[in-house]
């Protein structure tokens, strides 16, 4: 009953029409590279105030789930995230779209995130609570072995770069260790530059700046003024389709690990792509990955879309969100007369219509991504005279929006081209962006199990899952290099 | 005090690895180069002129003009020029209409605000 009062209210003429247009805009928005699900929010949350309750929450969980889907059409076609979270997809979408294959990974796209979306859905209305349970008894020595393993898996990413890849997540890490310290409040590497101390380097302005402007000025060095085939085909699109049906195990694989990323707050989807990206090219080791594997591109996007649905369960059910963007949901569902707390499924209509609108809005972004498949397609065949100078546009304003700061742009500036120059030793970009996420996940939960050891004399990395993690890092961490030397020794022999 | 040998020391990192793409330059023609100076030098005249100017021209304005300016600079063909400044006045419209929203009348005071010219 509590369900069919929902799709009642979703029904409704205006609701549907909020659902719909939530969806278009969200993906339009979303296909700007900087502006993701946070920024679409912000943006219109405010619009909505006046809006029925019902009506708001549709229309903004359809603009909050479509955007990371809109960022995932930019990677595969102009090969810049609109998002962070849809780095992974570009290392197999682009490879798609230059072999002429845009459409498919765009179908494909669409019906992986809505399969990865929908089942986090699922595990949101059905053990939320049991979910939330287990994921606040990870403590500051699980967070930080987390992270360190996260760092072990740079060297997986990188395959024979590792040593390079581990650099450059050095790098990365000590990027994220600009501005006031989290513990102490003192500053650190700014420099004496107050906008440094302020801020910090932000993680957004590190992505922009080192996919979409480091791209736009390799484009531009290379010189390279050619227009790529594109196949628009509709049968294109539809083997997108079909190919999301041919791989359910590893759609609902990536899906896990989007949904275990996105109940544990501070992981977030900049890191579940990724993460779903290395277990399915670790499950497949012969597949062809980095050269156009459709796995490549549905893992990712089923992993965000799976996050992204996950992180509303700390943040309903508790109070405790994991992300701006479950926040801002978080700050609309109290605005409009919800009430966060494990009571939360107490049998409101306007709540069952919240998640009857998510589940519908999957369908309505992957329907309105494939029907328009074939002209987001041509992104791919706009010349680099005009796509180069467009991305720099849009990169620099992406930067300024983070924080309405001038100095994001010039950041961003800095690292365009430190990212010009990674781009040119034909080096991945992957390891320096999981340093700058894990760096203050792994820095201020290891001070903090430092801190509880000091107190209780007792050392919270000797429990079970830290210890665990620990030995699985090692392993991770050592296996690029003993592949290195059995190849060697190979070679040698 | 720590930031600076810091920096240096990341700075000297990357330098060693573009090195020999750089020295290649010298024995190599410019079609072969691996980096080509002039165009790499044309990419980062291209973003500080558009980073330059926003502030003096205001954001739509400085948008519009690059738009039409840097393709033409990089090679694109005169004969496109109304689709580019079609194009130019697309995208700059579509940011003054997502930044106005931002701008304080709608959002809170302060968000996304621009300096208008």
């Amino acid at each position: 009953m509590f369900w069919l009062s929902g799709l009642h209210l979703v029904a409704e003429p205006i609701n549907l029409l909020a659902l719909i247009i939530g969806s278009a805009v969200g993906l339009f928005l979303g296909t700007l590279p900087g502006l993701g699900p946070g920024f679409a929010l912000t943006l219109f949350l405010p619009l909505t105030f006046d809006f029925p309750a019902a009506t708001a929450l549709i229309f903004l969980v359809a603009l909050y789930t479509a955007a990371v889907y809109g960022g995932a059409i930019t990677a595969v076609v102009v090969n810049v995230p609109g998002h962070p979270g849809n780095i992974a997809t570009m290392f197999d979408g682009h490879p798609m779209a230059r072999q002429g294959r845009a459409g498919q990974a765009i179908a494909a796209i669409g019906v992986a995130g809505c399969i990865g979306g929908m089942l986090s859905l699922l595990v949101l209305i059905f053990v939320s609570p049991a979910v939330v349970d287990i994921a606040l008894r990870i403590g500051p020595a699980d967070y930080f072995t987390l992270a360190v393993f996260g760092l072990a898996l740079v060297a997986a990413t990188t395959g024979r770069h590792a040593l390079q890849g581990l650099i450059l997540g050095g790098l990365g890490f000590l990027t994220s260790t600009v501005g006031e310290d989290q513990i102490t409040g003192s500053f650190r590497f700014t420099f004496g530059s107050s906008y440094l101390g302020d801020q910090g380097v932000s993680f957004a302005v590190i992505v922009v700046g080192l996919f979409a402007l480091g791209s736009a000025f390799l484009m531009i060095e290379e010189g390279t003024l050619e227009v790529r085939p594109v196949d628009t085909r509709i049968s294109g699109v539809w083997s997108g389709v079909v190919a999301a049906f041919r791989h359910p195990v590893e759609i609902v694989r990536a899906s896990i690990v989007g949904i275990f990323m996105g109940v544990v707050p501070g992981l977030g989807i900049a890191l579940s792509n990724i993460a779903a990206y290395i277990v399915e090219s670790r499950m497949n080791p012969r597949g062809n990955f980095g050269q156009g594997n459709i796995v490549g591109v549905m893992a990712p996007e089923a992993a965000d879309n799976a996050t992204l649905i996950a992180e509303l369960i700390p943040a309903f059910t508790l109070g405790i969100p994991g992300a701006i963007s479950s926040a801002l949901m978080l700050d609309a569902a109290t605005v409009h007369g919800l009430q966060p707390g494990p009571t939360f499924f107490n049998g409101n209509p306007v709540i069952a219509a919240f998640f009857v609108a998510a589940f519908f809005s999957q369908i309505a972004f992957a329907a309105i991504g494939i029907l328009t498949a074939r002209f987001l397609a041509r992104g791919a065949e706009v010349p680099t005279a005009i796509l180069a100078p467009a991305i720099i546009v849009m990169g620099c304003i992406g930067a300024y929006a983070v924080h309405g700061s001038i100095g994001d742009i010039i950041l961003a500036l800095i690292f365009g081209l430190v990212g010009y120059v990674i781009l040119k030793l034909k080096l991945p970009l992957a390891p320096i962006v999981l340093g700058a996420i894990l760096g203050p996940l792994a820095e201020g939960n290891y001070r903090r199990a430092l801190i509880i050891e000091h107190a209780t004399r007792h050392s919270p990395f000797l429990a079970p899952l830290p210890l665990t993690l620990l030995v699985l890092s090692v392993a991770v961490f050592a296996i690029p290099f003993w592949e290195q030397i059995r190849t060697a020794a190979r070679e040698r022999a | 005090m720590i930031g600076y040998p810091v920096a240096a020391l990341a700075l000297a990192s990357l330098t060693i690895q573009v090195l020999p793409l750089l020295s290649r330059l010298r024995i190599a023609d410019a079609a072969a180069a691996p980096i080509r100076l002039p165009r790499l030098g044309l990419a980062l005249l291209l973003a500080l002129l558009y980073f330059a100017l926003w502030i003096p021209l205001g954001f739509q304005l400085d948008t519009v003009l690059f738009l039409i300016v840097a393709p033409l600079m990089l090679g694109q063909r005169p004969r496109f020029i109304g689709r580019l400044i079609a194009i130019a006045i697309a995208i700059a419209l579509l940011f003054v209409f997502l930044f106005h929203l931002g701008s304080g009348a709608i959002l809170p005071s302060g968000f996304l605000h621009l300096e208008w010219p």
